[in-house]
Protein backbone atom coordinates (compact mmCIF):
# COMPACT_ATOMS: atom_id res chain seq x y z
CA UNK A 1 0.00 0.00 0.00
CA UNK A 2 2.78 2.43 1.00
CA UNK A 3 4.89 1.38 -2.00
CA UNK A 4 1.89 1.95 -4.26
CA UNK A 5 1.38 5.42 -2.81
CA UNK A 6 5.08 6.25 -3.31
CA UNK A 7 4.87 5.06 -6.95
CA UNK A 8 1.81 7.22 -7.63
CA UNK A 9 3.45 10.20 -5.90
CA UNK A 10 6.61 9.69 -8.01
CA UNK A 11 4.43 9.75 -11.13
CA UNK A 12 2.84 12.97 -9.89
CA UNK A 13 6.23 14.61 -9.32
CA UNK A 14 7.43 13.47 -12.76
CA UNK A 15 4.21 14.81 -14.32
CA UNK A 16 4.65 18.22 -12.69
CA UNK A 17 8.28 18.44 -13.88
CA UNK A 18 7.27 17.49 -17.44
CA UNK A 19 4.39 19.96 -17.26
CA UNK A 20 6.86 22.71 -16.33
CA UNK A 21 9.14 21.83 -19.26
CA UNK A 22 6.18 21.95 -21.68
CA UNK A 23 5.01 25.24 -20.20
CA UNK A 24 8.48 26.67 -20.69
CA UNK A 25 8.51 25.61 -24.36
CA UNK A 26 4.88 26.17 -25.44
CA UNK A 27 3.70 29.04 -23.24
CA UNK A 28 5.50 31.72 -25.33
CA UNK A 29 3.71 30.27 -28.38
CA UNK A 30 0.42 30.64 -26.52
CA UNK A 31 -0.29 26.91 -26.62
CA UNK A 32 -1.57 24.99 -23.61
CA UNK A 33 -0.51 21.32 -23.56
CA UNK A 34 -2.43 19.09 -21.14
CA UNK A 35 0.50 17.17 -19.65
CA UNK A 36 -1.26 16.72 -16.30
CA UNK A 37 -4.36 15.41 -18.09
CA UNK A 38 -2.23 12.84 -19.94
CA UNK A 39 -0.90 11.49 -16.65
CA UNK A 40 -4.36 11.53 -15.08
CA UNK A 41 -5.63 9.39 -17.98
CA UNK A 42 -2.65 7.00 -17.75
CA UNK A 43 -3.38 6.52 -14.04
CA UNK A 44 -7.05 6.05 -14.87
CA UNK A 45 -6.17 3.35 -17.40
CA UNK A 46 -3.61 1.51 -15.29
CA UNK A 47 -4.21 2.10 -11.59
CA UNK A 48 -7.30 1.47 -9.46
CA UNK A 49 -10.29 3.78 -9.64
CA UNK A 50 -9.75 5.28 -6.17
CA UNK A 51 -6.14 6.08 -7.01
CA UNK A 52 -7.14 7.47 -10.42
CA UNK A 53 -9.75 9.88 -9.04
CA UNK A 54 -7.45 11.06 -6.26
CA UNK A 55 -4.59 11.50 -8.73
CA UNK A 56 -6.76 13.41 -11.19
CA UNK A 57 -8.14 15.66 -8.44
CA UNK A 58 -4.65 16.59 -7.24
CA UNK A 59 -3.37 17.08 -10.82
CA UNK A 60 -6.21 19.55 -11.31
CA UNK A 61 -5.50 21.20 -7.98
CA UNK A 62 -1.85 21.60 -9.03
CA UNK A 63 -2.92 23.57 -12.13
CA UNK A 64 -5.45 25.53 -10.07
CA UNK A 65 -2.77 26.46 -7.57
CA UNK A 66 -0.74 28.27 -10.23
CA UNK A 67 -3.72 29.72 -12.10
CA UNK A 68 -5.18 33.10 -11.19
CA UNK A 69 -8.80 32.28 -11.96
CA UNK A 70 -11.27 29.90 -10.36
CA UNK A 71 -9.38 27.80 -7.80
CA UNK A 72 -10.83 24.26 -8.04
CA UNK A 73 -11.90 24.49 -11.70
CA UNK A 74 -9.27 22.15 -13.11
CA UNK A 75 -9.78 19.75 -10.16
CA UNK A 76 -13.46 19.42 -11.09
CA UNK A 77 -12.77 19.11 -14.82
CA UNK A 78 -10.10 16.43 -14.32
CA UNK A 79 -12.36 14.44 -11.98
CA UNK A 80 -15.10 14.56 -14.64
CA UNK A 81 -12.57 13.61 -17.37
CA UNK A 82 -11.52 10.47 -15.48
CA UNK A 83 -15.19 9.65 -14.81
CA UNK A 84 -15.92 9.95 -18.55
CA UNK A 85 -12.84 7.90 -19.36
CA UNK A 86 -13.97 5.07 -17.06
CA UNK A 87 -17.39 5.12 -18.73
CA UNK A 88 -15.95 4.57 -22.23
CA UNK A 89 -12.73 2.64 -21.60
CA UNK A 90 -14.43 -0.78 -21.90
CA UNK A 91 -15.58 0.07 -25.42
CA UNK A 92 -12.09 0.84 -26.77
CA UNK A 93 -8.63 -0.70 -26.71
CA UNK A 94 -6.59 1.95 -24.95
CA UNK A 95 -3.32 0.01 -25.30
CA UNK A 96 -2.98 0.93 -29.00
CA UNK A 97 -1.35 4.21 -30.07
CA UNK A 98 -4.18 5.26 -32.39
CA UNK A 99 -6.99 5.12 -29.83
CA UNK A 100 -4.68 6.72 -27.26
CA UNK A 101 -4.05 9.74 -29.51
CA UNK A 102 -7.68 10.17 -30.56
CA UNK A 103 -9.20 9.68 -27.13
CA UNK A 104 -6.67 11.90 -25.33
CA UNK A 105 -7.09 14.62 -27.95
CA UNK A 106 -10.90 14.50 -27.64
CA UNK A 107 -10.86 14.43 -23.84
CA UNK A 108 -8.46 17.40 -23.80
CA UNK A 109 -10.81 19.34 -26.10
CA UNK A 110 -13.80 18.45 -23.92
CA UNK A 111 -11.85 19.41 -20.77
CA UNK A 112 -10.86 22.78 -22.29
CA UNK A 113 -14.48 23.54 -23.22
CA UNK A 114 -15.72 22.36 -19.80
CA UNK A 115 -13.21 24.63 -18.05
CA UNK A 116 -14.32 27.53 -20.22
CA UNK A 117 -17.99 26.91 -19.39
CA UNK A 118 -17.17 26.59 -15.68
CA UNK A 119 -15.48 29.96 -15.93
CA UNK A 120 -18.58 31.42 -17.58
CA UNK A 121 -20.74 30.06 -14.76
CA UNK A 122 -18.57 31.03 -11.79
CA UNK A 123 -16.63 34.10 -12.95
CA UNK A 124 -18.84 35.37 -15.78
CA UNK A 125 -16.00 35.06 -18.32
CA UNK A 126 -15.58 32.15 -20.74
CA UNK A 127 -11.99 31.09 -20.01
CA UNK A 128 -10.72 30.60 -23.54
CA UNK A 129 -7.19 30.75 -24.88
CA UNK A 130 -8.06 30.73 -28.56
CA UNK A 131 -8.61 28.21 -31.33
CA UNK A 132 -4.89 27.72 -32.03
CA UNK A 133 -4.26 26.59 -28.47
CA UNK A 134 -7.48 24.54 -28.50
CA UNK A 135 -6.57 22.62 -31.67
CA UNK A 136 -2.76 22.51 -31.63
CA UNK A 137 -2.62 22.04 -27.83
CA UNK A 138 -5.08 19.13 -28.02
CA UNK A 139 -3.18 17.49 -30.88
CA UNK A 140 0.14 17.78 -29.02
CA UNK A 141 -1.55 16.40 -25.89
CA UNK A 142 -2.88 13.48 -27.95
CA UNK A 143 0.56 12.80 -29.47
CA UNK A 144 2.14 12.95 -26.03
CA UNK A 145 0.05 10.02 -24.78
CA UNK A 146 1.67 7.14 -26.78
CA UNK A 147 5.11 8.49 -25.82
CA UNK A 148 4.35 8.88 -22.12
CA UNK A 149 2.14 5.82 -21.65
CA UNK A 150 4.86 3.13 -22.09
CA UNK A 151 7.36 5.24 -20.12
CA UNK A 152 4.95 5.62 -17.23
CA UNK A 153 4.07 1.93 -17.28
CA UNK A 154 7.66 0.64 -17.67
CA UNK A 155 9.82 3.00 -15.69
CA UNK A 156 7.57 4.77 -13.26
CA UNK A 157 5.95 1.53 -12.21
CA UNK A 158 2.24 2.17 -12.52
CA UNK A 159 1.07 -1.37 -12.15
CA UNK A 160 -2.06 -2.63 -13.83
CA UNK A 161 -4.97 -2.67 -11.42
CA UNK A 162 -5.92 -6.02 -10.04
CA UNK A 163 -9.32 -7.51 -10.91
CA UNK A 164 -10.09 -4.83 -13.51
CA UNK B 1 -17.04 -20.10 3.87
CA UNK B 2 -17.30 -17.36 6.54
CA UNK B 3 -14.02 -15.92 5.32
CA UNK B 4 -15.41 -15.76 1.75
CA UNK B 5 -18.52 -13.98 3.01
CA UNK B 6 -16.52 -11.37 4.89
CA UNK B 7 -14.27 -10.84 1.83
CA UNK B 8 -17.36 -10.37 -0.35
CA UNK B 9 -18.78 -7.89 2.18
CA UNK B 10 -15.51 -5.88 2.20
CA UNK B 11 -15.51 -5.93 -1.62
CA UNK B 12 -19.05 -4.50 -1.65
CA UNK B 13 -18.08 -1.69 0.73
CA UNK B 14 -15.08 -0.90 -1.49
CA UNK B 15 -17.26 -0.89 -4.58
CA UNK B 16 -19.74 1.55 -2.96
CA UNK B 17 -16.86 3.75 -1.77
CA UNK B 18 -15.29 3.87 -5.25
CA UNK B 19 -18.69 4.51 -6.87
CA UNK B 20 -19.17 7.64 -4.73
CA UNK B 21 -15.58 8.85 -5.05
CA UNK B 22 -16.08 10.95 -8.24
CA UNK B 23 -19.13 12.58 -6.67
CA UNK B 24 -17.12 13.29 -3.52
CA UNK B 25 -14.21 14.87 -5.42
CA UNK B 26 -16.63 16.72 -7.71
CA UNK B 27 -18.46 18.22 -4.74
CA UNK B 28 -15.18 19.06 -3.03
CA UNK B 29 -13.96 20.88 -6.16
CA UNK B 30 -17.27 22.75 -6.47
CA UNK B 31 -17.03 23.77 -2.82
CA UNK B 32 -13.51 25.08 -3.41
CA UNK B 33 -14.69 27.05 -6.47
CA UNK B 34 -17.64 28.55 -4.62
CA UNK B 35 -15.71 29.44 -1.45
CA UNK B 36 -12.28 30.53 -2.72
CA UNK B 37 -11.56 32.99 0.08
CA UNK B 38 -12.81 30.96 3.04
CA UNK B 39 -10.31 30.11 5.78
CA UNK B 40 -10.22 26.31 5.18
CA UNK B 41 -9.59 26.83 1.44
CA UNK B 42 -6.81 29.34 2.15
CA UNK B 43 -5.29 26.94 4.67
CA UNK B 44 -5.41 24.15 2.07
CA UNK B 45 -3.67 26.43 -0.43
CA UNK B 46 -0.97 27.21 2.13
CA UNK B 47 -0.40 23.48 2.73
CA UNK B 48 -0.34 22.80 -1.02
CA UNK B 49 2.31 25.49 -1.49
CA UNK B 50 4.69 23.34 0.58
CA UNK B 51 4.09 20.40 -1.80
CA UNK B 52 3.96 22.16 -5.18
CA UNK B 53 6.44 25.01 -4.92
CA UNK B 54 9.59 22.93 -4.17
CA UNK B 55 8.95 20.93 -7.37
CA UNK B 56 8.55 24.13 -9.33
CA UNK B 57 11.75 25.61 -7.91
CA UNK B 58 13.69 22.39 -8.52
CA UNK B 59 12.50 22.17 -12.14
CA UNK B 60 13.26 25.84 -12.68
CA UNK B 61 16.76 25.45 -11.21
CA UNK B 62 17.54 22.37 -13.35
CA UNK B 63 16.30 23.95 -16.59
CA UNK B 64 18.06 27.22 -15.73
CA UNK B 65 21.32 25.35 -15.08
CA UNK B 66 21.05 23.35 -18.32
CA UNK B 67 20.00 26.44 -20.22
CA UNK B 68 23.12 28.28 -19.11
CA UNK B 69 25.62 25.45 -19.67
CA UNK B 70 26.09 26.02 -23.42
CA UNK B 71 26.56 29.75 -22.93
CA UNK B 72 29.02 29.15 -20.08
CA UNK B 73 31.22 26.93 -22.28
CA UNK B 74 31.06 29.41 -25.16
CA UNK B 75 31.92 32.29 -22.80
CA UNK B 76 34.88 30.37 -21.43
CA UNK B 77 36.28 29.93 -24.92
CA UNK B 78 35.84 33.62 -25.74
CA UNK B 79 36.94 34.80 -22.28
CA UNK B 80 40.32 36.32 -23.18
CA UNK B 81 39.01 38.40 -26.09
CA UNK B 82 35.97 39.50 -24.07
CA UNK B 83 38.19 40.42 -21.13
CA UNK B 84 40.16 42.91 -23.21
CA UNK B 85 37.01 44.39 -24.72
CA UNK B 86 35.45 44.72 -21.25
CA UNK B 87 38.53 46.50 -19.89
CA UNK B 88 38.15 49.12 -22.62
CA UNK B 89 34.42 49.32 -21.86
CA UNK B 90 35.09 49.83 -18.13
CA UNK B 91 37.52 52.67 -18.85
CA UNK B 92 34.93 54.35 -21.08
CA UNK B 93 32.15 53.84 -18.51
CA UNK B 94 34.31 55.37 -15.75
CA UNK B 95 34.47 58.56 -17.76
CA UNK B 96 30.73 58.43 -18.46
CA UNK B 97 30.07 57.79 -14.77
CA UNK B 98 32.09 60.82 -13.74
CA UNK B 99 30.10 62.94 -16.21
CA UNK B 100 26.81 61.46 -14.95
CA UNK B 101 27.72 62.27 -11.34
CA UNK B 102 28.44 65.86 -12.33
CA UNK B 103 25.11 66.09 -14.20
CA UNK B 104 23.23 64.56 -11.26
CA UNK B 105 24.72 67.11 -8.92
CA UNK B 106 23.72 69.91 -11.29
CA UNK B 107 20.24 68.41 -11.63
CA UNK B 108 19.80 68.28 -7.86
CA UNK B 109 20.94 71.88 -7.46
CA UNK B 110 18.51 73.03 -10.16
CA UNK B 111 15.68 70.95 -8.65
CA UNK B 112 16.21 72.67 -5.30
CA UNK B 113 16.25 76.13 -6.94
CA UNK B 114 13.09 75.42 -8.98
CA UNK B 115 11.40 73.60 -6.05
CA UNK B 116 10.73 70.43 -8.09
CA UNK B 117 10.12 67.20 -6.18
CA UNK B 118 12.97 64.83 -6.93
CA UNK B 119 12.23 61.45 -8.42
CA UNK B 120 13.22 58.65 -6.07
CA UNK B 121 15.67 56.09 -7.38
CA UNK B 122 14.12 52.74 -8.26
CA UNK B 123 15.41 50.02 -6.00
CA UNK B 124 14.10 46.56 -5.47
CA UNK B 125 14.71 42.86 -5.73
CA UNK B 126 15.80 41.14 -8.93
CA UNK B 127 13.88 37.92 -9.56
CA UNK B 128 13.63 35.35 -12.33
CA UNK B 129 10.39 34.19 -13.93
CA UNK B 130 9.87 30.64 -12.68
CA UNK B 131 6.49 29.76 -14.17
CA UNK B 132 4.03 31.05 -16.74
CA UNK B 133 0.37 30.23 -16.43
CA UNK B 134 -0.37 28.46 -19.71
CA UNK B 135 -4.14 28.92 -19.97
CA UNK B 136 -4.08 32.69 -19.39
CA UNK B 137 -1.26 34.89 -20.61
CA UNK B 138 -1.78 37.36 -17.83
CA UNK B 139 0.15 35.94 -14.91
CA UNK B 140 3.69 34.78 -14.11
CA UNK B 141 5.37 33.49 -10.96
CA UNK B 142 8.73 34.92 -9.88
CA UNK B 143 11.25 32.96 -7.81
CA UNK B 144 11.46 35.50 -4.96
CA UNK B 145 8.94 35.81 -2.13
CA UNK B 146 8.32 37.35 1.26
CA UNK B 147 11.58 35.87 2.64
CA UNK B 148 13.43 38.04 0.11
CA UNK B 149 11.41 41.13 0.98
CA UNK B 150 8.76 41.05 -1.75
CA UNK B 151 5.51 42.69 -0.66
CA UNK B 152 1.95 42.52 -1.90
CA UNK B 153 0.96 45.12 -4.53
CA UNK B 154 4.62 45.82 -5.31
CA UNK B 155 5.21 47.28 -8.80
CA UNK B 156 7.22 45.10 -11.14
CA UNK B 157 9.36 46.33 -14.01
CA UNK B 158 11.09 44.25 -16.64
CA UNK B 159 14.04 44.59 -19.00
CA UNK B 160 13.68 43.51 -22.61
CA UNK B 161 16.52 44.09 -25.08
CA UNK B 162 17.95 46.83 -22.89
CA UNK B 163 14.60 48.67 -22.60
CA UNK B 164 13.22 49.07 -19.08
CA UNK B 165 9.43 49.07 -18.85
CA UNK B 166 6.38 48.33 -16.77
CA UNK B 167 5.55 44.64 -16.41
CA UNK B 168 2.85 44.33 -13.74
CA UNK B 169 2.22 44.14 -10.01
CA UNK B 170 2.50 41.50 -7.30
CA UNK B 171 -0.90 40.05 -6.41
CA UNK B 172 0.08 37.10 -4.22
CA UNK B 173 3.17 36.41 -2.11
CA UNK B 174 4.36 33.13 -0.61
CA UNK B 175 7.62 32.76 1.36
CA UNK B 176 9.62 31.81 -1.75
CA UNK B 177 7.57 32.93 -4.73
CA UNK B 178 5.35 35.78 -5.83
CA UNK B 179 2.52 35.88 -8.36
CA UNK B 180 2.69 38.82 -10.78
CA UNK B 181 -0.37 40.10 -12.62
CA UNK B 182 0.90 41.27 -16.00
CA UNK B 183 -0.02 44.65 -17.41
CA UNK B 184 -1.88 42.93 -20.28
CA UNK B 185 -4.56 41.48 -17.96
CA UNK B 186 -7.98 43.10 -18.24
CA UNK B 187 -7.98 43.66 -14.45
CA UNK B 188 -4.82 45.78 -14.67
CA UNK B 189 -5.00 49.59 -14.59
CA UNK B 190 -2.39 52.28 -14.12
CA UNK B 191 -2.62 56.05 -14.34
CA UNK B 192 -0.45 57.04 -17.29
CA UNK B 193 0.99 60.16 -18.85
CA UNK B 194 1.41 60.88 -22.57
CA UNK B 195 4.83 62.33 -23.21
CA UNK B 196 4.04 64.76 -26.08
CA UNK B 197 0.33 65.47 -25.60
CA UNK B 198 1.04 66.16 -21.88
CA UNK B 199 -2.23 64.61 -20.71
CA UNK B 200 -3.09 61.90 -18.22
CA UNK B 201 -5.02 58.78 -19.16
CA UNK B 202 -5.68 55.32 -17.82
CA UNK B 203 -3.53 52.55 -19.30
CA UNK B 204 -5.55 49.35 -19.04
CA UNK B 205 -4.79 45.74 -20.00
CA UNK B 206 -6.88 44.56 -22.92
CA UNK B 207 -6.87 40.89 -21.86
CA UNK B 208 -5.68 40.01 -25.39
CA UNK B 209 -1.96 40.46 -24.87
CA UNK B 210 -1.86 44.25 -25.09
CA UNK B 211 -2.84 47.51 -23.40
CA UNK B 212 -4.86 50.55 -24.37
CA UNK B 213 -4.72 54.20 -23.26
CA UNK B 214 -8.26 54.95 -22.10
CA UNK B 215 -10.18 58.15 -21.34
CA UNK B 216 -8.26 60.39 -23.74
CA UNK B 217 -10.60 63.26 -24.69
CA UNK B 218 -11.75 63.11 -28.31
CA UNK B 219 -10.25 66.46 -29.32
CA UNK B 220 -6.74 65.63 -28.01
CA UNK B 221 -4.04 65.80 -30.67
CA UNK B 222 -2.15 62.60 -30.02
CA UNK B 223 0.87 61.48 -32.03
CA UNK B 224 1.34 57.93 -33.19
CA UNK B 225 4.43 56.51 -31.48
CA UNK B 226 4.46 58.95 -28.56
CA UNK B 227 5.72 57.48 -25.33
CA UNK B 228 3.41 56.51 -22.46
CA UNK B 229 4.81 56.65 -18.91
CA UNK B 230 3.34 55.94 -15.49
CA UNK B 231 1.97 59.14 -14.03
CA UNK B 232 3.02 60.90 -10.86
CA UNK B 233 -0.60 60.53 -9.64
CA UNK B 234 -0.41 56.73 -9.79
CA UNK B 235 -1.10 55.22 -6.39
CA UNK B 236 0.79 52.01 -6.97
CA UNK B 237 3.57 52.77 -9.42
CA UNK B 238 6.50 55.19 -9.32
CA UNK B 239 6.23 57.90 -11.94
CA UNK B 240 8.29 57.83 -15.10
CA UNK B 241 8.22 54.08 -15.75
CA UNK B 242 7.92 53.54 -19.48
CA UNK B 243 4.76 51.61 -20.41
CA UNK B 244 5.12 51.73 -24.19
CA UNK B 245 4.19 53.91 -27.13
CA UNK B 246 0.88 54.66 -28.84
CA UNK B 247 0.49 52.18 -31.67
CA UNK B 248 -2.35 53.96 -33.49
CA UNK B 249 -4.53 57.07 -33.30
CA UNK B 250 -7.32 55.17 -31.60
CA UNK B 251 -11.04 54.88 -32.06
CA UNK B 252 -13.97 56.01 -29.98
CA UNK B 253 -14.94 53.63 -27.15
CA UNK B 254 -18.55 53.72 -28.35
CA UNK B 255 -20.33 55.49 -31.20
CA UNK B 256 -21.29 58.56 -29.15
CA UNK B 257 -18.36 58.39 -26.69
CA UNK B 258 -16.31 61.47 -25.85
CA UNK B 259 -13.09 59.51 -25.33
CA UNK B 260 -10.75 57.55 -27.56
CA UNK B 261 -8.72 54.47 -26.62
CA UNK B 262 -5.59 54.08 -28.74
CA UNK B 263 -3.72 50.80 -28.31
CA UNK B 264 -0.30 50.84 -26.65
CA UNK B 265 2.70 48.99 -28.08
CA UNK B 266 4.35 47.67 -24.93
CA UNK B 267 7.99 48.56 -24.23
CA UNK B 268 8.58 45.20 -22.57
CA UNK B 269 7.05 42.05 -24.01
CA UNK B 270 5.55 40.27 -20.97
CA UNK B 271 5.87 36.88 -22.68
CA UNK B 272 9.55 37.30 -23.47
CA UNK B 273 10.89 38.78 -20.25
CA UNK B 274 12.90 36.43 -18.03
CA UNK B 275 14.18 38.71 -15.25
CA UNK B 276 12.21 41.33 -13.37
CA UNK B 277 12.83 44.01 -10.77
CA UNK B 278 10.24 43.95 -7.98
CA UNK B 279 10.09 47.40 -6.38
CA UNK B 280 8.90 48.29 -2.90
CA UNK B 281 5.18 49.23 -2.91
CA UNK B 282 4.23 52.90 -2.62
CA UNK B 283 2.87 53.23 0.94
CA UNK B 284 0.02 55.75 0.64
CA UNK B 285 -2.43 57.35 -1.78
CA UNK B 286 -5.61 56.33 -3.56
CA UNK B 287 -6.06 53.45 -5.93
CA UNK B 288 -5.95 53.02 -9.70
CA UNK B 289 -9.51 51.72 -9.44
CA UNK B 290 -10.46 55.04 -7.89
CA UNK B 291 -8.99 56.89 -10.87
CA UNK B 292 -10.78 54.47 -13.19
CA UNK B 293 -14.10 55.07 -11.43
CA UNK B 294 -13.61 58.84 -11.61
CA UNK B 295 -12.84 58.63 -15.32
CA UNK B 296 -15.89 56.42 -15.90
CA UNK B 297 -18.06 58.92 -14.05
CA UNK B 298 -16.61 61.66 -16.24
CA UNK B 299 -17.43 59.61 -19.34
CA UNK B 300 -21.04 59.11 -18.20
CA UNK B 301 -21.30 62.82 -17.55
CA UNK B 302 -19.92 63.53 -21.00
CA UNK B 303 -22.50 61.29 -22.62
CA UNK B 304 -25.35 63.07 -20.91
Amino acid sequence: MILRFICIFAVFVFATLLHWVFVDIFSPLDINVGVMLVFALITAARAGRAAAYTFAFFCGLFLDFFANAMFGGYALVFTLAVFAFHKIENKIDFSGSGPQIVLTCLINMAATLAYGFLGKIFTGVFLWQGFVSFLVGSIITGLLMPVTYPLAVKYIAIRSREGK
Amino acid sequence: MQKDKSKKKTGNYESIYVRWLPAFYGLLALLVIVLPLQKPVNSARAVLSYVFIPQLRAANAVVGYLDGTGDAVKNLINAAAENNALKDEIARLRIDNAQTEALRGENERLSIILNIARQTKWSGIWAKIAYREPSRRSMVIADKGSYDGVELRAPVIGVDDGVVGLLGKVIEVTPNTSKILLSTDDDFFVTAFLDQSRIECLAAGSGRGGMAAKYIPLETQITKGEKVYTSVSSALFPDGVLIGSLAAYGVRDEKDAVFISPPIKLAVDPLGVKEVLILAPIPSGGTEQGVSAAAQTAQKGGKK
